[in-house]
């Protein structure tokens, strides 16, 4: 780690602080749905990637703990994306 | 023939509590996405949901946001502060943070409160969201209050434990407990507070801003 990570921080925070201003903005914005909530989805991943790398240290963490702690994404994606096919399609089984 | 054997640890300077730490909040985190996965498949299912701002109160949530960020700044700070044995600053750090964390549940109770006791203006609101014959808004308003209450609530006991978490951190620090070997601890439980606040993030985006 660096041996005064304190301005990491401080842009950190103002970084944090900026990407919520703008989803605040978005979600009051007269835009297509479909486009808002990818923008909104996508600012809120990037801010949780900011807390995990840098307030969360994940950046200086191993490789093999980064790796661990990623692989239940991927299984969470799948689960997700089940559910929302199943809440939009109905199946007739006849 | 010599052998050299190489004492190889692959989560490098990492403790075990601290590696512990993070298969709890893996764990943790899968449980926030079951709770908001389960959320988004009721609001697919169901026609009566609100738009962003329609009854819920955006400006007080996003400040409740910025605090969980100001206070997740003042965690690192009093890490910070604990790695250089400046025992003044960490416990003032510590304090702003348990201090940013009460505001936030105060924040939130009182949100709960203007939704329990309700009134003509949210009354009006519900109905225009299509709740008819609702005046409050409880658990028990539809899909959406018990959705609403179900993913807040969770989160905010996380709050709750955090703070109290971070409370016997600072009555140990100010004890005089040695920051040689409570270094450790004092970043396990602030990997617990930026959890809760990265859990927040998407909170405030899928319940709040969508």
């Amino acid at each position: 780690m660096k041996n005064n990570p304190k301005p990491m921080y401080i842009r950190t925070t103002i970084y944090l602080a900026i990407i919520t201003i703008v989803e605040i903005g978005i979600s009051y914005w007269n835009m297509p749905r479909f486009n808002q909530i990818g923008l909104l989805v996508t600012l809120s991943l990037l801010k949780m990637a900011f807390v995990a790398y840098v307030f969360m240290h994940l950046y200086f963490e191993e490789r093999i703990l980064r790796k661990i702690l990623f692989i239940p994404i991927p299984l969470m994606l799948y689960f997700l994306l089940g559910l929302i096919y199943e809440a939009r399609f109905e199946w007739v089984i006849e | 023939m010599n052998h050299t054997i190489t004492n190889y640890d692959p989560f490098g300077n990492a403790s075990t509590g601290k590696l512990g730490m993070w298969l709890f909040l893996v764990m943790d985190a899968l449980t926030f996405a079951t709770i908001l996965s389960g959320g988004l498949y009721l609001r697919l299912r169901t026609d009566l949901w609100p738009n962003a701002g329609e009854i819920l109160n955006i400006p007080l949530t996003s400040f409740n946001t910025f605090l969980l960020i100001i206070s997740s700044f003042t965690m690192v700070l009093a890490l910070n502060s604990a790695r250089s044995k400046d025992i003044d600053n960490l416990k003032l750090f510590l304090s702003l943070t348990i201090l940013g964390g009460v505001t936030f549940l105060g924040i939130q109770v009182y949100e709960y409160g203007h939704f329990i006791v309700g009134g003509p203006a949210l009354e009006n609101a519900l109905l225009q969201a299509g709740f008819s014959g609702h005046s409050s808004l409880t658990w028990n308003t539809g899909v959406y209050g018990s959705t609403f209450y179900a993913t807040t609530s969770f989160h905010g006991l996380h709050v709750l434990t955090g703070v109290i978490y971070l409370s016997v951190i600072l009555f140990n620090v100010s004890k005089g407990v040695g920051l040689e070997a409570y270094y450790d601890r004092i970043e396990i439980a602030g990997l617990f507070w930026h959890f809760v606040d990265l859990v927040w993030i998407l909170v405030f985006t899928i319940i709040y801003l969508i």
